[in-house]
C-alpha cells in the first residue's frame, strides 16, 4: 500500500467548522463531523471531552448514538456527552454553554436547518475565547451565509476496498468556503479510525479498484 | 341547618329547598388538600395528609415560635380560612390518632388536650370501626369511648379483632404512632420572612443568594455538600412556587448554586410570578452527601473535571436530566442491548476502553429497527427500499449471525443475519434479516443502523 498524505483538517486554528450534507448524505455528514471532532480529540489531553448536541428532528433522521460503533469509529464514547433538545433554539443554547467550557475539546451541533449569522457568530466568539472547536452539521443541505470559517459539503464515497473490518470510511468532500480561499475543490479522504487522522485516498476510479479486489464472500 | 354528611339528597332538599347539588370530584379535592398541606408547611416542616379530609401536623418544638399552641392554632385557622376553608376544626393532642378523633368528633371547633379525659367522652364512632362493629357495640349498650375503655380489652379483641384494640389504644394515647410527613424534613434549611411582601427580582435573587450562603455555612459545619437544593417561594396570597436544582457533585458554593438557579429560572416556561409579593422565602438542601475537601492539584486534571461537571449541571438544569446522557457498555451481544444511556451526572470512566475492541458496528443506530422491503437472492440482498428510496446494493458483506439470548426475554426478532451493504451511490447501511418467530410469519428484513 503506498504511503498516503495525512490531511490535518483541524490544525489551521479555525474555531467554527460547518459540514453540510449533500442529498441523501446525512449519515456521511454526521460521520465526517464526528471524525473531525475525533481528530481534535486525538491531539487533546486524556480527559478532554466531547459534547454532541442533537436537535430531536436531526436525531430522528440519522438514528441514536451507538457506543460500540463510536468506539469502533475512533471516537471513544467514554468522553462523549450527548444532549438531545426538542428545538433548534435550545440546541443553540446548549452548544453555546459547551463553547464556553474550556474542558471540552469540541462541540458537535447537529441541526436539521440552517444556523444563521448571528447565532453562528456568537458561537464562534465563545469558541475562540475558550479554545473549543465547534462543528456544525447541517442535514438539510441548504447553505446560508454564516460565520463558519471552513465549510464542506460531504457525501459518502464508495469504498475503495471491500467492506471488511479494517477498511476505512471514505468521504467525498467539496470545499464550499475556506479562509485561505480555494473553494470548489473536491477530493476524497478516508478516516483512519485507528490513528485517528484523515488520509488522502488513492484517486483511482472506483470501478477499477473493485475489479482488482472482488467482493469478499 | 340540620344537614349532615351522608344524608340523602331528597332529605336535604326537603330541609333546604334552595340546595345546589354539585358532582363530587375526588381529584380536585385531593389537589385542594395538597395545596392546604403546602400552606401548613409555614408552621412545621412535618405535615402529613390525614385522608380523606384532614391534615396532620407534627408541631413538636414549633409552637413556641407562634407564642404557644393557641397562637399557632389561631394563625393556622386564619391561613386556612384565607385559602377558602369555611369550617375549620382543630385539635391539639399528644398523639395523632387522638387529635384526629377530637378534630372530627368533638363538639368544640378547637380543643387543646394533654390527657385522654375529653377523648373518653366521644361517641363510639370516633373509633372509626366498621358499620357492623359499631352496631354491635351500640346494641351492647356501649355508647362512648369511656364505656369501651373501662372494660378489659381482651373481650373486644376476642369479639372484634386486635386491630380494634390497637386503634382504641392509639386514640386513648396509650400507644403513640408518628405521622409520615409528605416531605421529609430536609437536613439543612434556612428561611426569611419579610415584614412587607417583596416583588423586585433583584431583591428576590439577592435573598436567595444570602440564604444559599447560609445553607452553605451549615453544610460546611456538618462536613457535607448538597446534591439537591429547593427554593420555596410563598406568595402573600397563599400560592407556593418551588424551584429545585440538582448538582452532579456535592457542593456548598453559593455561586455555583445561584448560577444553576438562574439557569433554571430562565428555562421555566412561566417565570416566577411574584403577584403581590412573597412574604417568605425558604431555601433548603434537600439531599446532602459527605463532602471531600479537595486540594488543588498541580495539573489541570481536577480543574477540568470540575468544569465538566458544572457544564453537565447547567445543561441538566436547562434541558432536564434525562436529556443529558453518557453511553455505557453492557455485556450483551444483541446490538441494541449492548449499551445503555446513563445520566451524564455519573462520573466518567473508561468503561468502553475496558470493554475492548468490538466487531464492526455502526456509530448510529435506530432504537427500533426500520422495516424495509428487500429483494435478495440466496446469498445477499440485491436492492432494498428504505424511506421511499430504492437503494441498489453494490456490495455486501455478511452474514454475521446473531442469535437471541435464551437466558433473557426474547428480543422479538429471533436469530438475525446481519449484512453490511453499500449502495451504488456509496451510502452504507447495516441491515438484518430476522428469522421466523412467533411474531412474524415469514422472514423479514430490517434496517438497524447507518455507517457514515
Amino acid at each position: 500500500m503506498p504511503t498516503r498524505n495525512v490531511c490535518k483538517f483541524s490544525a489551521d486554528g479555525a474555531a467554527l467548522y460547518e459540514v453540510v450534507a449533500s442529498p441523501g448524505g446525512a449519515s456521511a455528514a454526521v460521520g465526517f463531523g464526528l471524525a473531525l471532532a475525533g481528530e481534535r480529540l486525538a491531539s487533546a489531553p486524556d480527559d478532554a471531552a466531547l459534547l454532541w448536541v442533537r436537535e430531536a428532528s436531526a436525531a430522528a433522521e440519522t438514528g441514536d448514538a451507538y457506543g460500540p460503533g463510536l468506539a469502533r469509529f475512533g471516537v471513544s464514547p467514554d468522553c462523549l456527552i450527548v444532549v438531545e433538545t426538542r428545538t433548534k433554539m435550545s440546541a443553540l443554547r446548549a452548544a453555546l454553554e459547551g463553547a464556553r467550557c474550556a474542558a471540552l475539546s469540541a462541540v458537535i451541533l447537529e441541526t436539521s436547518t440552517a444556523v444563521d449569522l448571528t447565532a453562528s457568530r456568537r458561537l464562534k466568539l465563545a469558541a475562540e475565547k475558550s479554545g473549543v472547536a465547534i462543528v456544525l452539521i447541517r442535514l438539510d443541505g441548504q447553505t446560508v451565509t454564516n460565520a463558519a470559517q471552513i465549510r464542506w459539503r460531504v457525501e459518502a464515497a464508495p469504498r475503495c476496498a471491500n467492506l471488511d473490518d479494517r477498511s476505512r470510511t471514505a468521504f467525498r468532500i467539496e470545499v464550499l468556503k475556506h479562509s485561505s480561499g480555494i473553494p470548489g475543490k473536491t477530493r476524497i479522504v478516508e478516516w483512519d479510525h485507528e490513528r485517528r487522522c484523515f488520509v488522502e485516498a488513492i484517486s483511482l476510479p472506483v470501478a477499477t479498484v473493485s475489479g482488482v479486489r472482488p467482493l469478499a464472500a | 341547618m340540620g344537614l349532615t354528611p351522608g344524608m340523602a339528597l331528597a332529605d336535604a332538599r326537603a330541609r333546604l329547598p334552595k340546595l345546589r347539588a354539585i358532582t363530587h370530584e375526588p381529584a380536585a379535592d385531593a389537589a385542594f388538600l395538597a395545596r392546604l398541606a403546602d400552606l401548613a408547611l409555614r408552621f412545621t416542616p412535618s405535615v402529613a395528609l390525614d385522608l380523606p379530609d384532614g391534615l396532620a401536623l407534627d408541631i413538636t418544638g414549633c409552637a413556641h415560635l407562634f407564642a404557644g399552641e393557641a397562637g399557632l392554632a389561631g394563625r393556622l385557622r386564619g391561613a386556612l380560612q384565607d385559602a377558602g376553608v369555611s369550617a375549620v376544626r382543630l385539635a391539639v393532642a399528644p398523639t395523632p390518632d387522638m387529635a384526629r378523633a377530637l378534630a372530627r368528633f368533638a363538639r368544640a371547633a378547637s380543643c387543646f388536650v394533654d390527657d385522654d379525659e375529653l377523648v373518653r367522652t366521644l361517641p363510639i364512632a370516633a373509633l372509626e370501626c366498621g358499620h357492623e362493629d359499631a352496631m354491635a357495640l351500640k346494641r351492647a349498650g356501649l355508647k362512648t369511648i369511656a364505656d369501651v375503655a373501662d372494660r378489659p380489652s381482651v373481650l373486644f379483641t376476642a369479639r372484634f379483632t386486635s386491630a380494634f384494640s390497637a386503634k382504641l389504644a392509639r386514640v386513648l394515647g396509650e400507644d403513640d404512632g408518628r405521622i409520615t410527613p409528605l416531605r421529609t424534613p430536609p437536613p439543612c434549611r434556612t428561611e426569611r420572612r419579610f415584614a412587607e411582601p417583596i416583588s423586585s427580582h433583584d431583591v428576590i435573587s439577592l435573598t436567595v443568594s444570602d440564604l444559599a450562603a447560609n445553607v452553605g455555612e451549615d453544610l460546611r459545619a456538618r462536613g457535607e455538600g448538597g446534591r439537591a437544593f429547593t427554593a420555596t417561594f410563598m406568595r402573600s396570597d397563599g400560592a407556593i412556587r418551588r424551584i429545585s436544582v440538582e448538582t452532579s457533585q456535592p457542593t456548598r458554593d453559593p455561586a455555583v448554586v445561584m448560577r444553576l438557579y438562574r439557569d433554571r429560572l430562565d428555562a421555566l416556561a412561566d417565570p416566577l410570578d411574584p403577584g403581590f409579593g412573597f412574604d417568605m422565602i425558604r431555601f433548603e438542601a434537600v439531599r446532602t452527601e459527605p463532602f471531600a475537601e479537595s486540594q488543588a492539584s498541580l495539573d489541570a486534571r481536577g480543574e477540568n473535571n470540575d468544569k465538566l461537571s458544572h457544564l453537565v449541571d447547567r445543561l441538566s438544569v436547562m434541558f432536564g436530566r434525562e436529556h443529558v446522557k453518557r453511553l455505557q457498555p453492557v455485556d450483551s451481544h444483541i446490538p441494541e442491548r449492548a449499551q445503555i444511556t446513563a445520566l451524564a451526572g455519573a462520573a466518567a470512566s473508561n468503561q468502553w476502553a475496558q470493554a475492548g475492541e468490538t466487531k464492526m458496528r455502526p456509530p448510529l443506530i435506530f432504537a427500533r429497527p426500520h422495516s424495509i422491503d428487500v429483494e435478495a437472492d440466496d446469498e445477499a440482498p440485491l436492492s432494498f427500499r428504505w424511506r421511499r428510496v430504492v437503494h441498489h446494493v453494490a456490495r455486501a458483506t455478511g452474514p454475521e449471525r446473531i442469535a437471541d439470548e435464551w437466558w433473557r426475554a426474547p428480543s422479538g426478532y429471533g436469530t438475525r443475519d446481519y449484512y453490511r451493504v453499500e449502495s451504488s451511490r456509496g451510502a452504507r447501511f447495516w441491515i438484518f434479516c430476522a428469522a421466523v418467530t412467533e411474531r412474524t410469519e415469514q422472514r423479514k428484513w430490517f434496517l438497524h443502523g447507518v455507517f457514515p
